[in-house]
């Protein structure tokens, strides 16, 4: 599959922001001990956004068919700009068509919404233990839903990764 | 004149900082000669004609907004953010900051064996005005548009000849021949679909690099 890099390609931005800024550089690179450690100490207030993570990978999920198609190109590229719309929109319908055949975005998209809401159970279950006042508060509890995070997170990276880091031509 | 400095956060004493290094960020910074230039915190707000190079995969308590906030593209103080994954960099758009989306090892590469691009850039700082474009391969937008347009005329799209923007063919031979040399010719729609492989294989170098 050939991708081409651009700025315009929103989707591919939030792929890498959640696969790489959230996952390997938040919550991945970190053990239960550390979490633990964070709880007992001067806490760790990013954790309160990662719910709202999980809801922008939901919606990454939804763009999928879209948003890494080349069909964006035909209204990007000043070259056809110039093309009478009617002979843009015949262009853009087929290079669409063109890469749903190459890239198949229903999987895709299915397999970024069943990892998060995965991940986003895990993460509840563990803002239940982690919310609890201190004397009540278990670190073997807290270890084992930091654990079930991190055993979420890992398939949601993947199909991240798994995601075009640009626009795909067919 | 202006300077040149950088921030790499990277902190190796809090564990839950820990923040892979940046490759090639130090050697960068050795082509503009600011290896030694190294920030350990923001600069003073008084200080102007400097473009700061910012790592952006920030840990916790990276303050990005801190650096957004001294950039002044009227003082020619400029903040470019660079990362490891620089499809990730969000900034908005505000004069005097930018994001420098290509992997800095390719970025490197690509100013150590054209040293011509380097003095562009630092001419257009020195203007008040930086050229991102100096960091990357030139534009190759018709090339793609004839890409796109090839792609339909091979799977039955009409296209009037005379459709077609009278530059898109030239300057899409010209872009191609840019990347890999001779041996197209672009010279009517049609060739587009006879050699819509060799087009589509000249856009490959375009790509991010890895897999995807």
């Amino acid at each position: 599959m050939l991708v081409l890099e651009s700025e315009s390609c929103l989707a591919a931005i939030r792929r890498g922001q959640l696969k790489h800024s959230w996952l390997e550089n938040q919550v991945l690179n970190k053990t239960p001990d550390i979490v633990v450690m964070l709880r007992r100490g001067n806490g760790w207030p990013v954790l309160q956004r990662f719910t709202a993570d999980t809801e922008q990978a939901l919606a990454l999920a939804d763009e999928i068919e879209f948003g890494f198609s080349p069909a964006r190109l035909v209204s990007d590229c000043a070259p056809l700009a110039a093309l009478p719309e009617e002979l843009r929109h015949a262009i853009r319908e087929v290079v669409h068509t063109a890469y749903l055949e190459c890239f198949d975005t229903e999987n895709a998209a299915q397999r970024i919404r069943e990892t998060t809401v995965t991940m986003k159970s895990a993460l509840l279950k563990l803002l239940d233990e982690w919310d609890k006042p201190d004397d009540a508060l278990s670190d073997a509890g807290l270890q084992s839903r930091w654990r079930a995070v991190l055993d979420a997170a890992e398939p949601l990276r993947d199909a991240l990764d798994a995601l075009p880091k640009g626009i795909v031509l067919p | 004149m202006v300077k040149y400095c950088w921030f790499d956060h990277r902190v190796h004493d809090k564990p839950n900082c820990l923040v892979p290094e940046l490759e090639a960020f130090s050697s960068l910074m050795t082509l503009f000669g600011a290896a030694d230039r190294k920030l350990t915190s923001l600069p003073s707000a008084c200080d102007s004609n400097y473009t700061c190079f910012i790592h952006a995969d920030g840990p916790n308590g990276f303050r990005q907004k801190d650096w957004v906030g001294i950039a002044d593209a009227t003082k020619r103080r400029f903040v470019i953010f660079v990362s490891s994954h620089p499809e990730t960099i969000n900034v908005s758009t505000i004069p005097g900051v930018y994001a420098l989306r290509k992997p800095l090892p390719r970025v490197v590469k690509l100013m150590s064996s054209e040293p011509a691009r380097l003095e562009q850039f630092k001419r257009s700082c020195e203007s008040g005005n930086p050229d991102m474009s100096c960091f990357g391969h030139p534009d190759h937008e018709h090339l793609i548009a004839a890409y796109l347009v090839g792609v339909a005329l091979s799977r039955g799209t009409t296209i009037d000849d005379t459709a077609l923007p009278v530059e898109l063919l030239p300057n899409a031979q010209a872009e191609y021949h840019s990347l890999i040399g001779a041996g197209i010719s672009l010279s009517k729609p049609d060739d587009l679909k006879t050699q819509l492989n060799l087009i589509r294989q000249a856009l490959v170098p375009l790509r991010q690099g890895g897999t995807c």
